[in-house]
């Protein structure tokens, strides 16, 4: 259990702050975009940065006084930082000499966690002649090595060949859910952040913007600027669509009326031909003309730009409208999320 | 900043002052206690009279301007010669190359009388260049020698220290200038060359000070007409026994020599080196170069070899051919100890195990203390640029290290024993070239490696043991080869402090030639050649051994 | 991502370790910059039996003398002798005079005369009359007050290399003689002893007028100016060159232990400049009883005889037999010699109107 109880750091162009937890069994995902602060949380996590004020408890002790290396806290870099003068059983064991654990003690449990990362074989190979996805898992199995309390991987995935990634994750997850240890990973994509981990933390400027579960945050983000960093999301002011019966009875509920800016996932929006306005309205509660702009060919459906009354639009379809035809578009009540707009920035 | 290293911690870490700080207290007092006697004796007024009377004198300015010239030069033709073998070291391997890399040290470790002989015993008029050509060129007795002996000297420097600065070259460098269009001549002159600046202008800097202080190369091939200011600190200290003007001048050559370090900090500071992610760099094989490549490459060393090195060989020849006939008496006598009626043993004061065992222990605990503490100030300010660090600990190379032996005679040996003062002596004179060449392999240690380790529970000495030590291996093994070396060619410290009673190998060829065994002398030098090749092959097996292996 | 680079770990040990490391070289090194101010008892008090006996002297005081003066105190008195090697006769004198209020040594062997004038000045030694003064030529005992005692003397002149210069010039005018370009090695009389008596010798035969001329002229004959006497001599019998400065006994060494005649002193109107060495007892010396004997020791006739084959130098003692190698040398029969007075006040500037000359 990671728990960061409003934990601040000042720079002096940049400052951070950060109120959350991580559970034992969870897997969370740091997602912000350069410069948001998640490589320094977890820095600060590992001890490598100290904070100005709030408390950091690991299996609620307070870290205050605890240097980096009595943390026992697995860390990985995103080069994965193998030592290159030693070999792969070597750098496995490294923190299990630091322990003085005894050497027949350090090869069982060095050849357990090789195991464990599928890399058996490869206790004698040099660092330098493994692939990326390899390191990694060399890596992580360093970091594992002790047991530790937390493990931290900074942009695990961002140097391997997207084809591997699927490899690495289910490597990841397999491993955090059989030590059940709270672990934490930081990246920039969004695809990384939704399909491993069990709670996404998006970072905006230093300050958490939004948590929750994947589904969550994707279905119904807080605000805007995690609609958007979660994945294409039309953001549409509430007093446009009173004009196209939004906020009358039986046009959503009164919660959406009431927020300033609602959101809609494209894979939301209903899109019909022109003549078909009439069973749009019965499937969405705002309906409104649209006309093709641009498409996107994307084989399993159609990305389509499109002007519409209230503005730009984003939709996707399976069904094909050529480019410049007049459509109908309409949104059903229960994806249209209301969304706290972007205070500042 | 994607993914980047983190957010960096803006304090100033005091470490660079406490070095800063540290590093003066053990440097100034001594020469105060030698330079600022005249201040105590003679009272303010009377001081600054004899001061200013010595700053009025032309030929204090006059060898001013020619300390500077000749150093200048000197530093500047080292430089140039050694930029392509920096080259060749840094980016091709050939045959031999692990020979020069040792070889090329050789002459930095011998002492400058040795080093004046092997440039006369080949440029002389009596050398072998003169036998050969059948003729009386008088080369070496002007400028021209002074260049020559000192590019012996120090070229070893200049190709160490540019072959370091080229192997951080990221290889995509020129990859990507091939790609824009860039030719091999362009690519050196825009690419090359500012990248390479920072290490030029660190090795020109080394050597422009070792050839601003220098004494007997410059009043033995440039005459009285090429006094440099140390030949003048010298005569006013032991000669005039001024040490008011004596200290005045050591004030001039200290405070030119500052400036200069300031100013190359200054402009060096301001470049830096690319990041080093994904960095690369290639060695390649000697049969994959083009023929003509091998042929230039060839060219050069041979060159090189025949310029520089063998003076060297003509000192060995001279050793076993005395009087125009072979022989290995001056061998023999060194062993037995006699020639004819002279006790070389008694000349000495020692045997030649014994030489042999106190110039090694010497320069082994030396090069040790020197590397240690090179090693651990360069910890200290890890990735900091401190352009008035490195100008201060730059500074024992302008300090004449007769005045400050001297003054750590004085002030020390009531206290200490002399063994331990010559270490520390040695050490400061060695340090500005240790912890040169320690510093850049640190910073080149990348700070996650440490966190790494942090986070695996690894405590400092724990980390310093299994991963600084052996990845920064080859580089510390380097810069205690040259504390080594210094050491080894240490004449001053060790007859200054020593007061002729702990013998090393300079000291006894001085004594030899003193008492005119001058084949002896020789003798003495090519075993000195011979232990200290030695001693540099184990050092770069062991070092080459140890690269890449576990623990 | 520069400022990244300028983070380091909070780890600490770089400080720590340095300044550890650097406390306790300086706890070392700096108490001794207090210089206690001793205030040296009289002469009588310090006269007494110690143990002890310290005695700077040159680099190049040979083994045998210093063998002998070990032994005798050794044996003797039971004194141990601390003999202490320091570079030159300059370096010596500096030492002297940077520890004059707090003397270590009680005797110092090798200063020369040209000294003297600094001697009465830095006030540095005591005055002793040793035993044994009488056998001295009177000639060469210079300082009345009886501070600095000659022990051995010999002559500067230059010598030649017969093999390279069958036929050496006869007179300073041959000297110039332009066959002999480039033939002369010179050492500095800025850093070397025998170097700065050749050319106040040239001052004594030329005058103040004429020395400059006389070097204007011989310049081009001179190949190189050495810094020191090692140095110089070391080319010479490299081959580099056939003429160098040197003392007059030099050719008796080759003589004595290389049997060759092949180098001899060019003595021109066999006379050469003069060069006494001096010993003295240091003011304060606190092993004064020790010093004493020690001085008689050095001009008694058991040490004076060891002089001539280890110092190539002239033993004062007149009752002392040269060795056969010193006999079949030429030697000079006339000394000359400047007043050491007049080399004090203008030796500076001679040697500079010397440097402008010979640049």
């Amino acid at each position: 259990m990671i728990e960061l109880d409003d934990v601040r750091r000042v720079y002096d162009d940049f400052s951070l702050t950060l109120c959350f937890s991580v559970a034992d069994d969870e897997i969370l995902a740091l997602l912000g975009s350069s410069g948001s602060g998640k490589t320094t949380t977890l820095r600060i996590i590992a001890g490598f940065e100290r904070l100005d004020s709030g408390r950091l408890l690991i299996n609620g002790v307070d870290m205050a006084d605890v240097s980096p290396q009595q943390r026992e806290i697995g860390y990985v870099f995103q080069d994965y930082t193998l030592f290159p003068h030693l070999n792969v059983e070597q750098n496995v064991a490294y923190g299990l000499r630091v322990a003085a654990v005894a050497p027949l003690e350090r090869r069982r449990r060095v050849a357990e966690l090789l195991e464990m990362v599928d890399l058996a074989q490869f206790g004698k190979r040099a660092v330098h002649t493994l692939s990326g996805g390899e390191q990694q898992r060399v890596a992580v199995a360093r970091a594992l090595a002790r047991k530790p309390r937390a493990l931290l991987l900074d942009e695990p995935f961002s140097a391997i060949d997207s084809d591997l990634r699927e490899d690495l994750r289910r490597h990841l997850m397999r491993v955090q859910r059989a030590l059940r240890v709270p672990t934490i990973f930081v990246t920039h994509s969004r695809t990384e952040a939704l399909s491993v981990g069990d709670r996404i933390i998006v970072l905006r400027a230093g300050a958490i913007d939004d948590q929750g579960t994947p589904q969550q945050l994707y279905q119904r983000p807080r605000t805007a600027y995690t609609a958007r960093f979660l994945g294409r999301a039309n953001i549409i002011r509430t007093a446009q669509l009173s004009a196209y019966g939004f906020g009358t009875a039986g046009g959503g509920d009164q919660t959406s009326a009431d927020a300033e800016l609602l959101m809609i996932r494209p894979e939301h929006v209903v899109l019909r031909p022109a003549e078909q306005t009439a069973e749009t309205a019965e499937a969405a509660a705002v309906t409104f003309p649209a006309r093709v702009v641009r498409s996107t060919y994307h084989g399993l459906y159609r990305e389509y730009e499109l002007e519409t009354a209230i503005g730009p639009l984003y939709a996707v379809s399976n069904r094909e409208f050529s480019d410049g035809s007049s459509l109908v578009a309409g949104f059903p009540p229960s994806h249209l999320t209301p969304v706290a707009p972007d205070a500042l920035r | 900043m994607a993914g980047g290293l983190g957010r960096g911690d803006a304090l100033k870490r005091p470490a660079a002052w406490i070095i800063v700080c540290g590093f003066l207290l053990l440097l100034i007092p001594p020469v105060i206690a030698v330079l600022g006697a005249g201040v105590i004796d003679l009272g303010p007024t009377a001081w600054l009279e004899r001061v200013r009377a010595v700053l009025q004198r032309p030929g204090t300015w006059r060898s001013l301007r020619f300390s500077v010239l000749q150093a200048a030069v000197s530093a500047l033709v080292c430089v140039v010669l050694a930029l392509p073998g920096a080259y060749y070291l840094s980016h091709y391997s050939f045959p031999g190359k692990r020979v020069v890399q040792s070889l090329s040290l050789l002459p930095f470790v011998l002492p400058s009388l040795i080093v004046i002989l092997a440039v006369l015993s080949f440029y002389g008029r009596n050398g072998v260049l003169n036998q050969l050509l059948g003729t009386d060129l008088v080369i070496v007795y002007s400028p021209v020698g002074i260049v020559i002996a000192h590019v012996l000297f120090n070229i070893s420097v200049g190709l160490r220290i540019i072959a370091a600065g080229w192997m951080e070259v990221d290889e995509r460098y020129r990859e990507v200038s091939a790609g824009l269009g860039e030719g091999p001549l362009g690519r050196l002159w825009r690419l090359h060359l500012p990248l390479l600046l920072p290490a030029i202008l660190g090795a020109g800097g080394i050597i422009f000070l070792y050839c601003f202080v220098s004494f007997g190369i410059v009043l033995i091939f440039g005459g009285v007409r090429w006094a440099t200011l140390e030949v003048r600190i010298y005569q006013e200290m032991f000669v005039n026994l001024n040490l008011a003007a004596a200290g005045a001048l050591a004030a001039l050559q200290l405070g030119v020599c500052a400036a200069l370090v300031f100013v190359l900090q200054w402009t060096s500071a301001r470049r830096r080196t690319g990041s080093r992610r994904g960095r690369r760099f290639r060695v390649r094989q000697w049969n994959v170069l083009k023929p003509i490549t091998r042929v230039i490459c060839t060219i050069y060393w041979a060159a090189v070899a025949l310029f520089f090195f063998s003076p060297l060989a003509a000192i060995v020849i001279r050793a076993f051919r005395p009087a125009d006939r072979w022989s290995t008496a001056a061998f023999t006598a060194l062993l037995t100890g006699r020639v004819g009626d002279r006790d070389i043993h008694e000349i000495i004061r020692a045997d030649l195990g014994e030489l042999i065992r106190t110039s090694l222990g010497i320069a082994l605990v030396t090069a040790a203390l020197t590397t240690a503490v090179a090693f651990a100030a360069a910890r200290a300010v890890r990735g900091q640029r401190v352009p008035l660090l490195d100008a201060v600990t730059s500074l024992p190379l302008a300090v004449s290290s007769v005045t400050f032996s001297l003054g750590i005679w004085l002030l020390g040996s009531r206290i200490a024993p002399g063994i331990f003062l010559i270490w520390i002596t040695q050490s400061l004179m060695a340090f500005p070239l240790v912890f040169r060449s320690v510093r850049n392999v640190t910073d080149t240690f990348p700070l996650r490696y440490t966190e790494t380790a942090q986070s695996l529970g690894a405590p400092l000495w724990f980390r310093i043991r299994t991963l600084e030590i052996p990845i920064l291996w080859r580089g510390l093994v380097n810069a205690f080869t040259f504390a080594f070396a210094l050491s080894l060619s240490d004449f001053t410290a060790v007859f200054t402090i020593g007061r002729g009673e702990i013998v090393t190998f300079p000291v006894a060829m001085y004594r030899l030639i003193g008492f005119q065994s001058f084949d002896v002398a020789l003798a003495l030098g090519v075993w000195y050649i011979a232990i200290v090749a030695l001693v540099f092959a184990i050092i770069d097996t062991t070092s080459y051994a140890r690269e890449g292996q576990g623990l | 991502m520069i400022r990244a680079r300028s983070t380091y770990a909070p780890d600490g040990g770089g400080p720590i370790l340095m300044t550890a490391i650097l406390l306790l070289v300086v706890a070392a090194v700096l108490p001794a910059m207090g210089r206690p101010q001793a205030v040296a008892p009289g002469v009588e008090e310090r006269r007494q039996e110690t143990d002890q006996l310290v005695i700077y002297s040159y680099g190049s005081l040979p083994g045998t003398l210093r063998r002998a003066i070990q032994e005798h105190f050794e044996e003797r008195y039971g004194v141990t002798v601390d003999l202490q090697r320091i570079g030159e006769t300059g370096a010596v004198y500096t030492q002297l005079y940077l520890e004059r209020n707090n003397p270590r040594a009680d005797v110092v062997i090798g200063l020369d005369a040209t000294y003297l004038p600094r001697i009465e000045a830095d006030n540095l030694l005591e005055p002793y009359e040793p035993s044994g003064i009488e056998s001295i030529d009177p000639q060469h005992l210079i300082d009345p007050r009886m501070r600095a005692i000659p022990f051995d003397y010999g002559h500067i002149t230059l010598n030649y290399d017969s093999a390279a210069l069958p036929e050496p010039p006869r007179s300073w005018e041959e000297l110039l003689d332009p066959r002999l370009q480039n033939s002369i090695i010179m050492l500095h009389p800025g850093t070397s002893s025998p170097g700065r008596n050749f050319l106040l010798y040239t001052i004594a035969v030329f005058g103040e007028e004429g020395y400059l001329d006389f070097w204007r002229a011989l310049r081009p004959n001179i190949l190189t100016v050495t810094a020191g006497w090692s140095d110089g001599y070391g080319l010479y019998t490299q081959n580099e060159a056939p003429i160098v400065v040197s003392y007059e006994t030099s050719p008796a060494y080759h003589r004595h232990f290389e049997q060759t005649d092949r180098y001899e002193a060019l003595l021109f109107d066999d006379a050469a400049y003069l060069q006494i060495e001096l010993a003295g007892i240091v003011r304060g010396a606190p092993n004064r009883l020790n010093a004493e004997r020690l001085m008689d020791f050095l001009l008694s006739a058991e040490f004076q005889q060891l002089i001539p084959l280890s110092q190539f130098m002239y033993p004062v003692h007149s009752g002392v037999e040269l060795p056969q190698a010193f006999l079949d040398t030429r030697r000079a029969t006339k000394s000359v010699a400047l007043d050491p007075e007049l080399i004090a006040e203008r030796f500076d500037r001679w040697l500079a109107d010397w440097e402008e000359v010979m640049r």
